[in-house]
């Protein structure tokens, strides 16, 4: 069998198909056992409806010699998503969307006969600012039987859901332990016991925790039940209207009024803006990765001239705010999203190959580090040759502000602590970033005592 | 051993009464007994609401119909 094609090592658990890749392009192999139900998806006309509505990814199928003929039906040719992300980098607020979004999918199915076979969050991208289902195998016949993802939905959305909206933000990074979604005894024993008190709580999460409990191991004889469609329905409404209902306390933090609080005079960062803006304008990058974005002042910059960036904050709560901002004005080319660069998404799953780390997903045409470089610097030990490093693995272009140790919010940041800090110079930046970088132009920022740079890698693996 | 509490042995036998467990799973995923059990219950109840709910709005759809002028009713 196959060839010159490469299987996505996350295609594995489906017989339905497979993704792969061939010559830089991606596909989608339709194997024969689940032609019945391709064929619904597409006459029933929900292929058409579902992407239509922006809540199915688009496809062409293609006459492709496929890489496993003995079981292939067909080879489609899915839209490509600019960039993948995963549940344990969104907001709360995005998670939420995610899972609307994947219950609005399933009601739309059942009028046409079909029913989600799974309700994994993995499922789920965001394509133009709003969440997709990518898997077009996810749906099957609907036969009146309990739900087969009840639930994945309710361990992939409603349980992170509910512990970042009701004890902490940091709980959304148990999907990152748990990537087959948050056990429900776990979420059952961590939330507040007000939430036994709400109807829908008490029995998708709790009851349900229990019953798990109770009959993990029983072992009775078989015997099919039907569930009415109304039934079926109810359900989905019932776990809408619970998803629904949840709202997240926007709490302030740290990075959350970071802008408000800064030593910028306005007119300075106007300056700022107006030197990055023409950086941008000399690049023209097809990718921007902005490190640091809390809520996308600078990222904007990039997306409103129509290139694909994405936000990177490690602050949930201006991720949150980053979001929200996207979903008033639909902005289509800018994703935020929380990552902490100290510690930034590993590669999960199986054989550490299932979900891409951070680093897999670039490099990026551009990065812009703009005030996060005393951060790592200073906040976290870092040595300017390991920061050049990190950055030259993850972008060809590099627009990075210089904030020196006299500047206020470098003094806030040793208030606290000795200063071991002999090399954070302007001097050795540029000498120990020259060896990753080609210095291509040095921008102060009036009014301040900061500078941009903007950097070209020499590296050619990044370029 | 696991030891369960006294209230889940008491649902545990109330409910296994009512029903019989499913060892045949669906699709890819295995759903699992006790989220098998878990929504043929809250799938009862909820089915119950939502058709309670669709016949009262087809009553007070019926009952805010208004004659025609000519005394006839709507014929849809």
């Amino acid at each position: 069998m196959p060839d010159e094609s490469r299987t996505l090592p996350s295609s594995f658990r489906d017989p339905s198909g497979f993704l792969f890749e061939r010559e830089g392009r991606l596909y989608r192999q339709v194997n024969g056992v689940y032609r019945e139900h391709y064929d619904q998806l597409l006459s029933s006309g929900l292929y058409k409806k579902l992407t239509e509505q922006g809540l199915l990814v688009s496809h062409e199928e293609v006459d492709l010699p496929p890489p496993d003929p003995e079981r292939a039906y067909k080879i489609l040719k899915p839209r490509r998503v600019p960039f993948i992300s995963y549940p344990y980098e969104w907001c709360f607020g995005q998670l939420k969307d995610a899972a609307l979004a994947t219950l609005r999918i399933q009601k739309t199915a059942f009028d046409s006969g079909m029913s989600l076979k799974d309700a994994s969050a993995f499922n789920i991208q965001f394509v133009d600012g709003r969440p997709v289902l990518v898997d077009t195998l996810s749906f099957e016949k609907l036969e009146l039987k309990p739900w087969v993802a009840y639930r994945q939905f309710c361990q992939h959305f409603l349980c992170p859901l509910l512990l970042v909206a009701t004890k902490d933000y940091a709980l959304g990074l148990l999907s990152r332990i748990f990537i087959d979604g948050v056990p429900l005894s776990l979420t059952s024993r961590l939330l507040p016991f007000r939430t036994r008190l709400r109807p829908s709580l008490a029995t998708h999460v709790h009851l349900h925790a229990l019953s798990q409990k109770v009959f993990s191991e029983k072992k009775v004889k078989a015997r099919e039940r039907k569930i009415r469609p109304v039934s079926l329905a109810g359900l989905t409404e019932s776990l809408e209207s619970a998803v629904r209902r949840l709202k997240l306390p926007i709490k302030k933090t740290e990075w959350s009024r970071y802008y408000e609080e800064t030593n910028y005079s306005p007119a300075g960062f106007e300056r700022k803006k107006k030197i990055v803006e023409d950086f941008l304008d000399a690049m023209k990058p097809e990718t921007v990765w902005d490190l640091g974005a809390n809520t996308g002042i600078f990222s904007r910059l990039a997306s409103r001239r129509g290139i694909p960036t994405v936000a990177f904050d490690v602050d949930a709560v201006a991720v949150e705010l980053n979001y929200r901002e996207c979903r008033e004005k639909s902005e289509k080319n800018l994703l935020p999203l929380v990552m902490d660069l100290t510690n930034p998404t590993p590669a999960l799953g199986w054989e550490n190959r299932e979900r891409m780390s951070l680093l897999e997903r670039g490099p990026a045409d551009a990065v812009l580090a703009l005030a996060l470089l005393h951060h790592l610097a200073i906040s976290n030990n870092l040595p300017f040759p390991r920061i050049a490093g990190f950055l030259g693995r993850v972008c060809r272009r590099l627009v990075i502000e210089f904030v020196p140790k006299t500047d206020s919010q470098v003094q806030r940041l040793l208030a606290t602590r000795e200063d071991i800090f002999d090399h954070y110079t302007r001097a050795d930046f540029e000498t120990q970033f020259s060896r990753v970088f080609a210095i291509e132009k040095i921008v102060p920022v009036e009014g301040t005592e900061r500078i941009l740079y903007l950097m070209k890698n020499r590296s050619s693996a990044a370029s | 051993m696991k030891h369960t509490g006294l209230p889940s042995r008491i649902a545990a036998i109330l409910i296994s009464g009512l029903f019989l467990l499913p060892l045949c799973g669906y699709g890819y995923i295995d759903l699992g007994s006790g989220s098998y059990i878990i929504q043929l219950i809250i799938a009862g109840f909820v089915g119950f609401s939502l058709s309670l709910r669709i016949f009262w709005k087809k009553i007070r759809s019926r009952l805010s119909k208004k004659p025609k002028p000519d005394g006839t009713e709507d014929a849809r």
